[in-house]
């Protein structure tokens, strides 16, 4: 595919949003979705750039600078935003001009090398517990052997013969 | 709530946990003493009237007529959260409910879910929920001359440091699941004082005849992994963030699958030392 060149310029969500930078990644708590992500460095370069002026290739230029890597370029900061617009990092959904669209994680691998793939933007979600989730009392689905091992009401059920492990259900 | 009131109480109790206020009331005086050896390690009794959290014993028993038992029963403020013939059912719900209410209104500590000891200065955290095996992995390091801090919770100060959790380790029986309590000193341990900064988290899952062959984990996944297992991650997640960031950038963080405890923990101790 032929790089054309976008005038989108994305803006990173702030609302709602607990941050905390790490030496080399940045931590994200969506306050409103409860999840929580790890930025890679160049995710994470990528998104604190992200003010709505500098456009996709103003970002690229940057990154190439900041990392050193001559490889990089406008398709690494299109995957890095589109994996910050699906975990919904960005204020807008993006408007991608006519014949571009963000490539594949495999794609960039391939196009990158092995050598480069640590320069991948990678975003790492998880769905942060509620409070019974994160500790031992058994709730709904978690594992148990017996009734006293499940909370709020629920019993050990389908308990499997060989292990002796159930479900709190 | 006020239906509850007025059932008529004969002894009551109020005490602190980690900058936590409750109260406790029962029907028969002796029952105070019972419930006591349920409540989470270094409560303080305290004078405070006005309560976070107040549970309500009825304790049941031989009925007013022969052959009659009536239910032991247990309310957390206006809700009954246990009801049952036997006192020991009452009394187990009674500690999962007082230690999450504490592990989550705690004042500037962090609860994670979690195993830990102490070695050569620096604490090991083995995150994980139930039937990890948290608890057999912190036994064997026990064994193997490492402090205990916690079978339940690593408790998180704001400089990423860990405190002691100190209650007996609750080992399940392989076969019949049924849980023993087991002092760390029987198991020829030493129980932790001070707070420790964290040297290592493991993450891992058992898998008989598995080799530990763990991989390094970068700070980010292994905050995630700490995260995942953070009681108050969804009601407080500065103060998560804050214990956390301080912690992942000086701790080696390992994940895998494991198989023995024993085969793995020298390996975790040789890695540390």
């Amino acid at each position: 595919m032929k790089e054309k060149r976008t005038k989108t310029a994305p803006l990173a969500r702030r609302d709602g949003l607990v941050v905390q930078e790490l030496p080399d990644e940045v931590l994200v708590y969506d306050s409103e979705r409860h999840k929580a992500h790890c930025l890679n460095p160049t995710a994470a370069f990528v998104w604190k750039h992200c003010d709505g002026r500098k456009s996709v290739s103003d970002i690229a230029r940057l990154l190439e600078k900041s990392i050193g890597m001559g490889a990089l370029d406008e398709d690494v900061v299109r995957f890095a935003l589109s994996q910050l617009e699906k975990d919904h990092l960005l204020e807008e959904k993006l408007a991608w001009p006519v014949g571009v669209q963000p490539i594949s994680r495999r794609e960039l691998v391939r196009r990158l090398g092995i050598g480069a793939a640590i320069a991948i933007p990678l975003v790492t979600s998880i769905i942060a517990p509620t409070a019974a989730h994160a500790g031992s009392g058994g709730t709904l689905g978690s594992a148990c052997r017996t009734t006293a091992d499940c909370g709020g009401g629920l019993s050990c059920q389908n308990i499997d013969p060989g292990t002796g492990i159930g479900s709190c259900l | 709530m006020a239906k509850i009131d007025r059932l008529g109480w004969a002894a009551s109790l109020s005490f602190s946990s980690y900058g936590v206020r409750v109260g406790l009331r029962v029907n028969k005086p002796e029952a105070l003493k019972l419930v006591q050896e349920y409540l989470p390690p270094g409560w303080k009794p305290s004078r405070q009237k006005i309560v976070e959290r107040l549970y309500s014993f009825v304790i049941g028993g031989e009925g007013s007529r022969p052959g009659v038992r009536t239910f032991n029963v247990l309310y957390a403020d206006a809700g009954r959260i246990a009801r049952s013939l036997k006192i020991d059912e009452v009394l187990e719900r009674f500690e999962d409910d007082l230690k999450l209410f504490v592990a989550e209104a705690a004042r500037r500590r962090v609860f994670v879910h979690a195993g830990v000891v102490g070695w050569k200065g620096k604490a090991i955290v083995i995150p994980g929920r139930s039937y990890t095996g948290k608890t057999t992995l912190v036994a064997e390091l026990v064994r193997q001359g490492a402090t205990y801090y916690s079978d339940e919770y690593a408790v998180l100060d704001e400089r990423g440091c860990v405190h002691p959790y100190l209650r007996p380790l609750s080992i399940r029986d392989g076969k019949s699941g049924k849980v023993s309590r087991v002092t760390a000193l029987s198991l020829g341990g030493k129980l932790g004082a001070k707070p420790l900064p964290v040297g290592m988290v493991v993450v891992s899952n058992y898998r008989e005849g598995a080799k530990w062959r763990p991989r390094k984990l970068s700070a980010g996944e292994g905050a995630l992994e700490m995260l995942a297992n953070t009681v108050p991650a969804r009601s407080r997640p500065e103060e998560t963030f804050t214990a956390l960031r301080e912690l992942v950038p000086h701790a080696q963080i390992l994940k895998g699958i494991r198989g023995e405890a024993r085969e793995m923990v020298d390996s975790i101790l040789r890695e540390l030392s």
